[in-house]
């Protein structure tokens, strides 16, 4: 493991990708500090400028800019009591408080102390842990993949930004997408209608274009208002240590709830923050301090929302499974260069894979730098105007999708999927279901038809192979889960 | 309204399914028509059960938020300059397209200012240029002044 480790610093000290790594952090924290421009939005966008780049750079810049955004949501939520990112939106409970008491510059001074930790943590979690799940995953045959794409799929019940029936229906509307084109098997034509562009399928990368960025746009255009931000004092930065070390056992919690979730396949950094802020607040002797404007209700979810970045990137690429909805776009950009995500990479690739890890851990120690003298730069992001940037987002939008295979429809599924996106979100659909259908949708249809095949159409060999088995129990738990709890809280 | 599209929808693709060719030998596998199939029952089966919980209880349902009229235009404006954008990006080629669209986006959220409405917008294609068809080497369309570079 130290090797390995070595080899992937070596790797990722060579100037281009250290270079990379902090063009993806700057670029994350400027992201994450915007309003409404989330982690997930920030990778789609950056994805076009990782064409041309080679793998390691290009998915170390991605992974980068993934734990600079989310701790970069941490900003604008303490300066403006508008979160960044969706996962520091709990940030703002006792953030904004502590600004409004004139210790904004503590604020964010804690609540990047605690999202290095929390990365930082997580990263070590990932680095020990995805080997040794790799090890056990190569061992994987067709319907393993089956029962963990289930599961992973079945996930998306539990997201909570829509309800269970409509995250189910945004699930099944990704898989169906993914039937669209030349089937793999047979090469017959499926709901293409003659079209050629539809022939070769709908790729999932303009479709998260549209559904993460051009959506965004969208309803900015309907939500946006000028937003006042609260004169700041950056002076006192550094929290004592005799403030940060009591909340040492908070952090830690914090910190191993937020890797845990973040493995947890879409399940990611918001809800990570929601409930570590909850334990914070149940094991504090003093709960009813929390709300008020205390460290600890900035520390316990920034920690948490940065550990869950590691934590999914676990899922990702050990089984090619997206533990978020930003590891999702970056499994696409492992695809486009050339890359399969899963056990075979960590064989065939240990150097790149290793190089991942590494850059995420410089990336939390970069942003922890540039979050301590370099705050007072990112807090002025929060005051460019929306309406300067909604156009840069839709122009990077339009050449992102074209640049992909050169090709005017993946323009036009990345703006149809903007549209849809934007009327989903309106009747209570989160895009990350179908964009999870999306990514497992061929791996589910392919896995259960090789199965179909080898095993002589015998459904019963999901069951009597013991992964297989405890994955299609575990999704069947996960579905049923939002309603066995519904029916206790009933009781 | 949206879900009996919805079911609409789903239940035309149901019946396109069965023009999918399958293999005449392929009786020990499953045929290409199998999972989309599976897969738009379902999704038929879990929009009526939608449907009902809508007709049971309606307040249950999201209701669309009003937006006033400024945003609402805001909006629209959106939306027309985005497909504009998809057409004229191929038709009169990427760098005039996003000169045109970003001033068109910037004059739809109430930018007024002549030296932002000329300069930005020269400056993102500019950028978008050296960014994309130099740096990158994307070959961007050149729609109707092609030959002309």
């Amino acid at each position: 493991m130290f090797d390995n480790f070595l080899m992937g610093l070596y790797s990722i000290l060579q100037p281009i990708n250290l270079f990379s790594v902090l063009v993806g952090v700057v670029s994350g924290i400027t992201i994450g500090a915007l309003p409404g421009l989330s982690a997930t939005m920030g990778a789609a966008i950056l994805l076009p400028f990782t064409f041309v780049m080679e793998p390691i750079p290009a998915i170390a810049m991605l992974s980068a800019l993934y734990c600079g955004a989310t701790y970069g949501g941490s900003i604008s939520a303490i300066l403006i009591n508008t979160p960044g990112t969706p996962a520091a939106a709990v940030t703002t409970l006792d953030g904004y408080e502590l600004a409004k008491k004139g210790k904004a510059g503590k604020a964010l001074g804690a609540s990047v102390i605690a999202s290095g930790i929390g990365g930082l943590f997580s990263v070590l979690v990932l680095m020990l842990v995805a080997p040794q799940l790799a090890k056990i995953a190569i061992t994987f045959a067709a319907p393993e993949y089956f029962a963990l794409a289930i599961f992973g799929l079945s996930m998306v019940v539990n997201i909570k930004s829509g309800n269970e029936l409509k995250n189910i229906i945004g699930g099944l509307t990704g898989l169906f997408l993914a039937t669209v084109g030349m089937d793999r098997l047979t090469g017959f034509s499926r709901f293409a209608f003659g079209n050629v562009h539809l022939l070769s399928g709908i790729n999932f990368i303009p479709v998260m274009i549209g559904l993460f960025a051009a959506t965004e746009v969208f309803r900015l255009a309907e939500t946006w208002d000028k937003s006042e931000i609260i004169e700041t004092d950056f002076s006192d930065l550094l929290p004592k240590i005799s403030e940060i070390l009591p909340l040492k056992w908070s952090i830690l919690r914090s910190a191993i709830i937020g890797t845990f979730i973040g493995i947890l396949p879409a399940e990611g950094g918001t809800v990570a923050a929601f409930i570590s802020y909850n334990e914070a607040k149940r094991w504090s002797k003093h709960p009813e301090k929390f709300g008020t404007g205390i460290l600890e209700g900035v520390t316990a979810p920034e920690t948490a929302n940065n550990a869950a970045t590691g934590g999914a990137m676990i899922p990702t690429l050990t089984l090619g499974i997206p533990g978020s909805s930003t590891t999702a776009v970056i499994l696409g950009g492992l695809m486009i260069q050339g890359l399969r995500p899963g056990p075979l990479l960590f064989v065939q690739q240990p150097n790149f894979i290793w190089s991942i890890f590494v850059a995420m851990a410089i990336a939390n120690i970069f942003f922890l730098f540039a979050g301590l003298f370099g705050v007072k730069i990112f807090a002025q992001v929060t005051r460019i105007p929306i309406n300067i940037l909604a156009p840069i987002i839709m122009v990077l939008c339009v050449i992102g999708s074209y640049a992909l295979h050169n090709n005017i429809a993946d323009v036009w599924i990345m703006l149809i999927a903007g549209l849809m996106g934007s009327l989903f979100r309106k009747i209570g659909f989160s895009p990350v279901p179908i964009v999870l259908g999306m990514v497992l949708g061929e791996l589910i249809e392919v896995s259960l038809r090789q199965t179909m095949i080898i095993f002589d159409n015998n459904l019963s060999i999901f069951f009597t192979r013991p992964y297989s088995a405890v994955f299609l129990s575990l999704a069947i738990l996960s579905v049923l889960w939002p309603f066995i709890r519904k029916s206790f809280k009933k009781r | 309204m949206i879900i009996i599209l919805y079911i609409l929808i789903a239940v035309f693709l149901f019946i396109a399914s069965f023009w999918i060719q399958t293999l005449s030998a392929g009786k020990t596998q499953l045929s290409p028509r199998f999972f989309p199939q599976v897969i738009l029952l379902c999704i038929i089966f879990l929009n009526i059960i939608w449907l009902y919980q809508i007709i049971k209880d309606p307040e249950a349902d999201v209701v669309f938020k009003k937006i006033s009229k400024e945003k609402k235009i805001r909006l629209t404006k959106t939306i027309i300059i985005s497909l504009l954008f998809g057409i004229l990006f191929n038709w009169l080629g990427a760098i005039p397209a996003i000169l045109l669209c970003v001033l068109g986006f910037l004059w739809a959220w109430n930018i007024r200012k002549p030296l932002i409405l000329i300069l930005f917008p020269v400056g993102i294609s500019l950028g978008i240029y050296l960014i994309f068809s130099k740096f990158l080497s994307v070959r961007l369309p050149m729609g109707i002044f092609k030959g002309l570079f």
